[in-house]
């Protein structure tokens, strides 16, 4: 392996990670401006565009992150989100992007990559090595940045006790929502994590022949519960809070600046404001309830009272003590 | 796609030009200012100040081959999930 020139990367911005477990490799670019697109992978296809890095996207082993981490290191974590999708976990993250001096990493597919392999490998501390690695890279302040935000992937709480492990003193929150809003959602526009095959059913205690022979309104209350389940069980790892979806965006002024230690200026605070009015992920329309979704046969309403409610009301339970 | 002209140059000359931008490459990886330099060009500029800048180097690498770079660049990124 060559020899780390961290100076050489100080410009680069780990934008992918690929590969087979044990011989993962790193794409970089340089990447013009902050992350503020609703998710990482829009900031990166952008920068992906420009003819520079379409020429000149370098790659690196994935085991120099570590290396490289600690020669340039980044500004350390300053809260983590979780969320069971569909639940205003993006309005959250473009709220907080919306602060001066903020990084706000939006489901990064590096990260991603890593947590899939934890269950391939079977070397967490090696893991671990580079996870810490990615976040110290990723949160190296291009715009004189002092706080990094990541909005992880809803299926990622599932390895929310290795994540707390791993970055033990980083306050980290989880988004929910009334279950059958959830489902009609996810119904209506499946998001990968409710899709079978997209993560390894066993993670979700579901056995894989069974998971196969579950429709695919009831797989994904399934998952659903999983990631509820997992965020309770966590409850007392580190410094957490619970936040529904009925609260935003209020909740963020209220407690959650507060909860992650962070002052906004009224200027902050009147962008705040503004981006909350719009939807989180397309820009366009105001952010609320969606309306007008049918649950004719009464299968999402089955569904939420059988496998959702009694997570939803112990998640409800969390946020009134 | 190939640039205009390029299926008109072969042997020698292509390959040279080829290294020249393989060389190109390890100094832009090399250096965080040219890196950084390079990436602030204007999309539409970029593959004429790229040859300008290359040839500053002493290096001579035609558009018709920076063009490809791209091109090729580019498929591999729209690709990336099919591997």
């Amino acid at each position: 392996m060559a020899a780390l020139n961290a100076a050489a990367l100080r410009e680069w911005t780990p934008i992918r990670v690929f590969g087979e477990a044990r011989d993962l490799t790193v794409e970089w670019a340089v990447v013009e401006r902050s992350f503020s697109d609703p998710f990482f992978e829009q900031t990166a296809g952008h920068a992906m565009q420009h003819p520079f890095n379409a020429l000149f996207a370098r790659r690196t082993p994935v085991a120099q992150l570590e290396a490289l981490a600690g020669l340039s290191p980044g500004v350390a974590p300053t809260g983590f989100i979780f969320h069971m999708s569909r639940c205003g976990s993006t309005l959250i993250a473009q709220m907080l992007a919306r602060l001066s001096d903020t990084i706000v990493l939006s489901e990064p597919q590096p990260f991603d990559a890593l947590l899939r392999l934890r269950r391939l490998m079977d070397a967490d501390e090696e893991l671990a090595g580079w996870l810490r690695g990615l976040m110290s890279v990723l949160g190296r302040p291009r715009h004189a940045e002092r706080r990094l935000f990541v909005k992880f992937h809803a299926w990622h709480v599932l390895e929310l006790p290795f994540i707390a492990r791993v970055f033990p003193h980083v306050p980290w929150i989880f988004v929910f929502r009334e279950p059958r809003a959830v489902l009609r959602s996810q119904a209506r526009e499946p998001g990968a994590e409710v899709v079978f095959g997209t993560i390894d059913p066993r993670l979700t205690g579901i056995d894989a022949a069974a998971a196969q022979a579950l429709g695919p309104n009831a797989y994904a209350a399934r998952v659903i519960a999983a990631f509820c389940d997992s965020a309770l069980r966590c409850a007392a790892l580190g410094r957490a809070a619970f936040v529904e979806h009925s609260s935003l965006p209020d909740a963020v002024f209220d407690s959650l600046l507060g909860f992650f230690g962070v002052g906004a200026s009224e200027d902050e605070v009147r962008r705040m404001r503004e981006i909350a009015r719009a939807d989180a992920k397309s820009g366009r329309t105001a952010f609320a309830a969606p309306n007008g979704e049918r649950d004719p046969t009464g299968e999402l309403d089955r569904l939420a009272a059988e496998l959702l409610d009694p997570a939803y009301a112990a998640l409800r339970a969390t946020t009134s003590r | 796609m190939r640039y205009a002209g390029s299926f008109a140059r072969d042997g020698e000359e292509a390959r040279m030009s080829r290294e020249a931008l393989d060389a190109l490459r390890t100094r832009v990886h090399d250096d965080p200012v040219l890196a950084r330099r390079l990436a602030g060009i204007a999309p539409e500029r970029f593959t004429g100040e790229l040859v300008r800048c290359a040839a500053e180097l002493r290096l001579d690498v035609t558009p018709a081959d920076v063009e490809d770079g791209i091109a090729a660049g580019r498929q591999v990124w729209l690709m990336r999930w099919l591997r």
